[in-house]
């Protein structure tokens, strides 16, 4: 019994330390730089991407990708657990309670906000963001595309209005958070009934696009992100939003103020990388990762050795 | 000749076949083009072929005639090497129809088991349980029918040879990463008990010595243990974020408002319950005749608890640890969601990206884990059991 309970304080102790996390110090190397991400496939690429790109340049990198939901990530850099993530533009509307300024509308003038905001309040820096809006979107099956001519969001609204068969998967935020299908509603001016919707607890596009295309309880639209690399693999359109409804979310990676200021080339490391992930680019390493089952560190690898960023 | 002389079935063995001989019609391997896209299921003989089918069927047949007439030792025995057998069989056809599966099927393609293959290893597993449940008196043979479908299966894991099925290609994929979310898990259930044993035992020895401590001890223990354990997680972020920040020396030790900090705060608070219940049981069980001899023949209190009354109480304590830590086992899972890692981490990701094969990589190790540790704290239990006593059914 004694030797049970000297056994286990020893255990308690000994546990003590390695939670306090001892990741070795080398005088050599910059940094340590702890870089993070959301529990996504776009921020375990992006996350790759900003850690190859570190190391390349002599920073000592802890890798903390897929920590955990935004809140949490939100709150690690915050607190100074981690010191780098890649963070959307358009979230700055929730982080700062200003979701119904159309300022968050514009890329430009939203990632400006969020700099300015994110900077007073908690000592974050935003860097450039990547030209590609992943955004809340509507995907329906290509087949039902080409049959009814779907290829805008207005498309959908006429083909709604005049009593063609939908039904949509979508989470519950989705469904009703003003600023998502509510906002397409008015602005296209259509309306879809209890019936016609499937709604899913979860904020989960795999899960919508995956019902959406195997026409899961008659469902055959799906909540998408703009980004996702599931699209094209499970034969998937998404419906263009000429009117500009949604805000725009860009991924830009966020720096704490402290590291910022000891290491300034961080920016010139990253942005030129950032500056060359559209759209298409972001769908198609989302693709080789969700799609393929590729590592996320070798397909930003890759990447970065095809575009010359790595030799 | 009189049938119902040989009728003997054993209700376990009848299930495990009539359940065996049903996977043998579901779809068996699923082979999906790529990791996302819905795939089409193979039965058995599609999958691995005639060839392959055959012995599985003839083995299953095999087991329900003998789980009908399973009399006397040696039948028993039977039935225990033959689902065995069937098994390894079943492993060996899947690891290669995955394998040339995989080939035609184009390189991103995914082979997964399906649901007649899982049916199959619960079949087996009934099988086995029934052969073994009225006992054996040789070693060799209860080991042989509990252990050698297993050995033969981690051996075949080990070698490779079932690395074409799907859950073998995320693994070879995260590589590094589940060694050390595995080494992380282990570490925030390991120490969290360490932990929750450390100060349980002596509350549970605090409780039982006096009245005014019991109910508010396990007032605060049970009303602990009916949080859900996410809530609880949840709970502690707040109030140790605002230390942290107060106290900026705690973040260096490693003390923050998310990660390990409030997991293992949180498990060493669900891990308290069963073991200051066990010991309160334990302790007051204790025969009165026993602690009336033992201070009659002239023992110190002192001396009255270390030589008669922690030896005694030993075991149900022990037992309280084991509770404590397969229960540790499966609430580290969800210790993920708030950061601290460990195999939850594949759970959420695969709920994230659709990818089941992800979720039982985060699964089915924490699986294999609370059977493992319910094993070795088992046998602890019988370790720590003084000779001379017997062990009271749980």
């Amino acid at each position: 019994m004694k030797r049970f309970l000297a056994g286990s304080g020893l255990l308690a102790i000994v546990l003590g330390l390695l939670v306090a996390g001892c990741t070795g110090y080398n005088p050599a190397a910059k940094g340590p730089v702890v870089v993070s991400s959301k529990i996504d496939t776009e921020g375990g690429l992006l996350a790759q991407v900003i850690i190859q790109m570190l190391r390349d340049k002599g920073f000592q990198v802890t890798d903390k990708s897929q920590l955990g939901p935004t809140q949490v990530v939100r709150q690690a850099i915050i607190s100074g657990e981690i010191d780098i993530y890649p963070e959307y533009t358009g979230n700055g509307a929730f982080f700062f309670n200003e979701a119904d300024s159309a300022v968050w509308k514009d890329a430009r003038l939203g990632y400006e906000r969020v700099k300015v905001l994110d900077r007073q309040s908690n000592n974050i820096i935003w860097l450039q963001p990547a030209p590609a809006n992943n955004t809340w979107a509507i995907a329906v099956p290509k087949a039902l595309a080409q049959k009814e001519n779907l290829k805008t969001l207005e498309n959908l609204a006429a083909y709604v209005n005049r009593g063609g068969n939908i039904k949509m998967a979508a989470s519950e935020e989705f469904v009703s958070s003003p600023a998502a299908l509510p906002a397409f509603q008015k602005a296209y001016g259509f309306t879809l009934k209890q019936d016609q919707l499937l709604t899913l607890s979860g904020g989960n596009t795999a899960l919508t696009e995956k019902a959406a295309a195997e026409g899961a309880s008659g469902v055959n639209a799906a909540m998408a992100y703009g980004t996702d690399g599931s699209l094209a693999a499970l034969g998937l359109v998404v419906l263009d939003d000429p009117r500009g409804v949604q805000p725009v979310y860009e991924p830009a990676p966020i720096v704490r103020s402290a590291i910022y200021e000891k290491y300034p080339e961080l920016a010139g490391i990253l942005n030129p990388v950032f500056e060359t992930l559209t759209l298409q680019t972001l769908q198609d390493l989302n693709a080789k990762i969700a799609v393929q089952g590729q590592d996320a560190a070798a397909v930003a690898r890759n990447y970065l050795v095809g575009k010359g960023f790595l030799k | 000749m009189n049938l119902r002389r040989w009728l003997a079935p054993d209700n376990v063995a009848v299930v495990g076949s009539i359940v065996g001989l049903g996977s043998f019609l579901l779809p068996w391997l699923n082979v999906k083009p790529n990791r996302v896209a819905a795939g089409t299921g193979l039965s058995l003989p599609d999958a691995a072929g005639g060839s392959g089918a055959a012995p599985i069927l003839v083995l299953w047949l095999v087991c329900m005639a003998l789980s009908f007439t399973v009399k006397g030792l040696w039948l028993r025995r039977a039935l225990g090497l033959a689902s065995n057998l069937v098994l390894v069989i079943t492993l060996v056809l899947a690891g290669s129809a995955a394998r040339s599966l995989s080939e035609s099927a184009g390189p991103f393609s995914r082979i997964s088991p399906d649901t007649g293959f899982w049916l199959a290893l619960v079949a087996c597993y009934l099988l086995i349980f029934a052969s073994r449940r009225a006992g054996d008196a040789s070693v060799l043979w209860r080991s042989l029918m509990s252990w050698s479908g297993l050995a033969v299966a981690a051996i075949l894991l080990a070698a490779g040879w079932l690395n074409s099925l799907s859950i073998m290609q995320e693994l070879a994929i995260q590589g590094d990463r589940f060694r050390a979310e595995l080494w992380t898990h282990i570490i925030l259930f390991a120490g969290s008990v360490a932990a929750g044993a450390a100060i349980g035992i002596p509350l549970g020895i605090m409780a039982e010595r006096t009245r005014k401590a019991e109910r508010p001890i396990f007032l605060i223990t049970s009303i602990t243990e009916t949080v859900p354990s996410l809530a609880l997680f949840g709970l502690l972020i707040p109030p140790l974020a605002a230390l942290s920040f107060a106290f900026p020396a705690l973040r260096e030790v490693g003390i923050r408002g998310i990660g390990a900090t409030p997991a293992i705060i949180a498990l060493v608070i669900y891990s308290l319950l069963p073991i200051v219940r066990n010991t309160f049981v334990g302790l007051r069980g204790i025969d009165r005749g026993v602690i009336d001899a033992a201070a009659g023949i002239g023992m110190s209190p002192g001396q009255l608890f270390r030589r008669v009354k922690a030896p005694l109480a030993a075991p149900l304590v022990m037992d309280g640890v084991r509770t404590a830590s397969v229960q540790a086992v499966g609430n580290a899972a969800v210790a993920a969601l708030i950061g601290a890692g460990g195999l939850g981490a594949f759970i959420f990701q695969g709920f994230g990206q659709q990818a089941p094969d992800l979720i039982l990589l985060g699964a089915l190790p924490i699986i294999a884990l609370a059977v493992l540790v319910d094993a070795v704290m088992n046998a602890l239990v019988k370790l720590v059991t003084p000779r001379g006593v017997t062990r009271s059914a749980p």
